[in-house]
């Protein structure tokens, strides 16, 4: 498997693409903050403390999603469209290696820039508003980093096993509506309560791997070949 | 026959069936690959030649019959499209192959190769600025890094000018001369008579010939007479 992983992180770390698009997120969420946090009135606002924990899930979902669609664009999706994923597997890949290897490549990848957007978020709470401890930040990590695996894996086998690859590209897409239906959904039901949005990130999370692992048990060469378009 | 018999077989198909979604596209297929050996396979679009090459290299499982190999037996494909990494170098793209495929070449028959088929021009340049010939070219080269016992090459002289196939052609000649066995598939029946030594056609998935070239020369005019006379509709 480790042979799949650096050969995906390769691709991933030497993609133009990806090295603009972590240049443009960091740039994005610290200007935002930056905007929001010098507002006084921002700041006087009731439960700030779980709105800033709720924007920060937010964000990480949206730029998790965003990722994972960059990433795909020069590795396993393009392999996938391209069929030089028939060459890899000729060539000594293994199909679920191939899987996990994507799968925890493109975890690590999202991983980093969930922590980078984490470090932007605390520097700027604990420079604006340093009263209150980020425990509410640093709760929502965990919960966010099963939503991640969840996403990775699943994406990942969606894209080797089915033909209409874009379905995987739609599937991606829609999560983040699911995800904010469900948070305004407990935000109606709980306005101050926050774990139990962290509970169902963490649910769909472990669901969406679930779905995932499901899907990737299928895989070998034949059906991976057997569906590159075109 | 009894010179087949003793020749060194590199792989072995004995009544080989494959089916895809009910259909069977492969039926009873046997035939052997030697080593210094070119081996067309030709045939009708559909007829089942890459999926004959996707069993041969243990992509696709097959249903019934067996695929013997030599021991140890390397075996490397050129596929019928190229799949160089656009955004990398020519340079890049042989240390990837190295890297992730297990290349064994000296790097005196990679100069050797290369210049050969006219790249090293483009080794500096990234891939997505070479013409179609030119990255056919690279991938004949790719396939040849692993310094493999069976080259399977599909289509290797689509989009190659006259020279280009000149020195393709001489180099596989070389590659057979080292002790090779090459199968090619090809739908350029004139390729086939200057290439090979012996071709097999395949309609339905189903072998319907398989001989020398000389030998049906001497029947037929040429190969596409042969492949109108048999295959045609």
């Amino acid at each position: 498997m480790f042979k799949e992983l650096k050969y995906n992180l390769e691709m991933i770390f030497r993609s133009l693409l990806f090295r603009l698009a972590t240049v443009l997120t960091i740039g994005i969420v610290t200007f935002t903050l930056f905007g929001m946090f010098k507002d006084k009135e921002f700041l006087q606002m009731p439960y700030l403390d779980i709105f800033i924990s709720r924007m920060f899930l937010i964000t990480a979902f949206g730029f998790i999603l965003m990722y994972t669609l960059f990433i795909f664009q020069d590795t396993i999706l393009l392999e996938k469209t391209s069929g030089r994923v028939e060459q890899l597997l000729s060539n000594g890949f293994k199909p679920r290696s191939y899987w996990r290897g994507s799968t925890i490549a493109t975890l690590i990848v999202t991983e980093i820039m969930i922590i980078l957007i984490f470090f932007d978020f605390c520097v700027f709470r604990l420079f604006f508003f340093p009263k209150v401890p980020i425990i509410g930040l640093i709760s929502s990590l965990l919960p966010l980093s099963f939503f991640n695996i969840g996403v990775s894996s699943l994406s990942c086998a969606l894209v080797l096993r089915i033909r209409r690859v874009e379905i995987a590209r739609s599937v991606l897409f829609m999560l983040p509506f699911l995800v904010f239906f469900s948070a305004s959904l407990t935000t109606k039901i709980q306005p101050k309560y926050q774990p139990m949005l962290l509970i169902a990130v963490f649910a769909i999370g472990v669901l969406l791997f679930a779905l995932g692992v499901l899907i990737a048990r299928k895989l070998d060469s034949e059906s991976i070949v057997l569906t590159i378009p075109g | 026959m009894e010179e087949t018999n003793t020749r060194e077989r590199a792989i072995s198909l004995k009544a080989v069936s494959k089916t895809i979604k009910g259909k069977a596209i492969l039926q009873d297929l046997s035939f052997n690959v030697f080593a210094n050996e070119i081996l067309a396979l030709i045939g009708p679009n559909g007829a089942g030649k890459t999926t004959t090459v996707r069993c041969i290299t243990g992509i696709l499982n097959i249903n019934s019959g067996e695929i013997e190999k030599k021991d140890s037996l390397k075996t490397s494909v050129m596929g019928e499209k190229d799949y160089l990494w656009e955004k990398f170098t020519g340079f890049e793209n042989i240390k990837l192959y190295y890297k992730y495929f297990g290349g064994n070449l000296e790097k005196e028959k990679i100069d050797y190769y290369t210049e050969k088929l006219g790249l090293s021009e483009f080794l500096p340049k990234k891939a997505y600025t070479y013409s179609k010939g030119t990255k056919r070219k690279f991938s004949f080269l790719l396939s040849l890094l692993s310094n493999p016992e069976l080259l399977i090459l599909d289509e290797p002289m689509t989009g190659l000018d006259p020279i280009s196939r000149r020195n393709t052609r001489e180099l596989i000649f070389e590659l057979k001369e080292n002790g090779k066995g090459i199968l090619l598939t090809s739908h350029d029946l004139a390729e086939v008579e200057k290439c090979a030594d012996r071709f097999i056609l395949i309609k339905d998935g189903k072998i319907i010939a398989d001989n020398l070239v000389w030998d049906a020369l001497s029947k037929y005019r040429t190969l596409e007479d042969l492949f109108f006379d048999m295959a045609g509709r």
